[in-house]
């Protein structure tokens, strides 16, 4: 099924022309039995606009982003959100139903997962896997970390592939992740050695995150770093890195005052390095005792490169770094024997096309792109507003 | 053999063919042993407190497959079903042999194969029926690595039995050849495909070898019973070439 805006609005990022839409629309009822919900739902109560915020704040990379500043983009993402309200309310008449979706956490999705987690429905995530010829099915939120790295953790354990193959693939991954773009570019040397090194995650990628549903919960970095350091203890030195990208969040300055504010309470030594200060975070990783993360994904650079890492977030890295079996498999070893199991990630829960269904999906595909020229697509994605 | 490549080919993309029919092997004279380690040997390399089951072993198979996989020291454990009775066979302790000796004392000689070197450390265990072996397999909690059987009605019942009783990684089923061309019972196939078995390779154009989906891509297999399909399983696969370093 379908909501009718879809096929009438042009909304936000949605570029598709709107004569292949009709003919897409047709062809659909027509072949494959597709029904159209129609829009009616006018207001969204104040629980239901999660999905909403998390798609307006990741839009304008912006964690305090309101309708007064980005008007257009709110409107839009609003016309989304009210969307699935339909469509929620379309399946809640449905019995005996899978319901199939795509990315879960978005303001067009957002309240469709909220009412299937809550009513038990069969819920499945479908997200696109074009590089690998297929699509990608996740039984669970792919936003719930935690529960992304029990499947993954499993499939390493139980898997079969050539060893010598996916040793490749694995240290094909420590290469990428030890050598990337942003490492090589940002190399000043910290100021000194700390016992602790604390990475921050970035607030407006983790604002708006529902816990029911991903078992995550963003309490924000200020209240992050007070846990550690009340954990530890104010007998060591402390190293805060925030995160790159909230460089790019306009509230930045005011979370940045709020974070130095709430670490004045402490007499231990505190360095706080800024989103924009180009300090090699590798040196600061290897040089400390301990790294601290939450939800950052840097967790698994600390990890290969051979530190102790405690990570506070429900993350995969958190779950496969402290598995049993994982670590009475990798011993001593585990630094490096993490890096295979994430290495599964170009075939972990991917379904592949045959090579039939593959020129289906290209013929499909330059019938779409000859309705629409992609100058005029990329152009619009630059804008926020 | 072309004409049934092709009919099954429609059904599943990316079904393996292999013909290993003058390799021969120590379980077998067609290299099923040599198949199945090749296909298992990573999850079996991690998982060696796991045991195989064999339902009805053919009596042209010389051996048990199990003791191939004892001697090369990836398993703890085997159970050994034959076709008269029902017997439990269980090594403790796996030594690693430098050739493949395989001698049986046993007085199911002609049926069974167990390495000499585990007379004293085997135990077996006769049972006068399925149910019996089921209660015994209740008890002991295992995992099952691998379950070989022929297509028959005793078999596949035993099988659907071992199911419910314990978690199967993967099946091999030996001679399903009937139907056009060869291709062999699709009813079985669609059957365990819901059951969330992948139907991964086809030997010698006639046995059959099914793997869970958690093996392959990771996907829960009981998941395939709840989306009521097994159409959906023919698009499991593992990358082209076994290149998991970069998207394929």
């Amino acid at each position: 099924m379908a909501h009718a805006s879809i096929f009438e609005n042009r909304e936000y990022a949605d570029h598709t022309n709107i004569a292949w839409k009709a003919a897409l629309k047709y062809i659909l009822m027509v072949f494959f039995g597709l029904r159209i919900i129609k829009a009616h739902t006018q207001y969204l109560t104040s629980e239901e606009v999660m999905g909403l915020q998390s798609s307006f704040i990741s839009i304008t990379e912006d964690s305090n982003a309101t309708e007064v500043k980005y008007p257009n983009v709110f409107g839009q993402v609003k016309r989304l959100a009210l969307g699935s309200k339909d469509v929620a309310e379309f399946i809640e008449k449905q019995k005996n139903t899978n319901v199939y979706i795509f990315n879960g956490r978005t303001a067009s999705s957002y309240l469709i997962t909220k009412f299937c987690v809550a009513n038990n429905f069969p819920l499945f995530y479908y997200e696109y896997a074009a590089h690998c010829n297929g699509f990608r099915l996740f039984p669970v939120a792919p936003h719930a970390s935690g529960k992304i790295g029990v499947l993954l953790c499993k499939y390493y354990r139980y898997g079969i592939f050539n060893l010598a193959d996916l040793r490749v693939a694995s240290n094909q991954l420590r290469k990428d992740k030890l050598n990337s773009d942003y490492s090589i570019n940002n190399k000043q040397s910290p100021i000194m050695k700390y016992d602790i090194a604390i990475f921050l995650g970035s607030d407006f990628e983790y604002t708006a995150v529902d816990f029911e549903i991903c078992d995550i919960k963003w309490e924000g970095n200020a209240k992050f770093c007070k846990s550690v350091i009340n954990k530890y203890g104010e007998n060591y030195t402390y190293a805060i890195r925030c995160h790159p990208n909230s460089a790019n969040d306009p509230n930045w300055g005011k979370l940045y005052e709020e974070l130095k504010e709430s670490l004045k309470v402490f007499s231990c030594h505190i360095d706080v390095y800024g989103p924009d200060v180009a300090v090699d975070s590798h040196k600061l990783i290897l040089d400390a005792d301990r790294v601290v993360t939450d939800l950052s994904t840097i967790a698994l650079d600390a990890i290969l490169l051979g530190k102790r890492v405690d990570i506070f977030g429900n993350t995969d890295i958190k779950h496969i770094y402290n598995n049993s079996w994982m670590n009475e498999v990798g011993g001593n070893y585990i630094h490096d024997a993490i890096s295979e199991p994430f290495s599964l990630a170009h075939n972990f829960l991917v379904f592949r096309f045959s090579y039939f269904e593959k020129i289906i999906c290209r013929i499909l595909f330059y019938i779409h792109r000859s309705f629409t020229k992609y100058e005029i697509w990329r152009g619009p994605c630059y804008f926020k507003n | 053999m072309l004409l049934q490549k092709l009919v099954l080919k429609h059904y599943w993309p990316f079904l393996r063919f292999i013909n290993l029919e003058d390799i021969g092997g120590y379980y077998s004279r067609n290299g099923e042993d040599a198949l199945i380690l090749s296909v298992l040997f990573s999850h079996l390399l991690k998982n060696k407190d796991t045991h195989f089951v064999e339902i009805n072993k053919p009596e042209i198979f010389p051996y048990s497959l199990a003791t191939v996989f004892l001697a090369v020291g990836s398993c703890s454990g085997m159970l050994i079903n034959t076709r008269n009775r029902l017997v439990l066979s269980y090594a403790k302790d796996p030594v690693e042999l430098p050739g493949l000796s395989i001698i049986s004392e046993s007085k199911y000689h002609d049926m069974l194969g167990c390495l000499n070197a585990y007379k004293d450390t085997s135990l077996l265990y006769e049972y006068s029926s399925s149910e019996q072996l089921l209660d015994s397999l209740r008890n002991n909690q295992a995992s099952y690595s691998l379950v070989i059987l022929n297509l028959d009605a005793d078999s596949m019942g035993l099988l659907d039995d071992l199911m419910s009783e314990s978690a199967i990684f993967s099946i091999m089923i030996l001679n399903n050849r009937s139907g056009l061309f060869g291709t062999g019972d699709m009813k079985v196939r669609k059957k365990l495909a819901r059951k969330g078995f992948i139907f991964h390779t086809r030997l010698n154009g006639r046995d059959d070898i099914f793997v869970l989906s958690e093996l392959i891509n990771g996907f829960p297999s009981n998941l395939f019973a709840l989306m009521n399909t097994d159409s959906l399983q023919r698009w499991v696969s593992t990358p082209p070439g076994s290149d998991y370093s970069t998207p394929r």
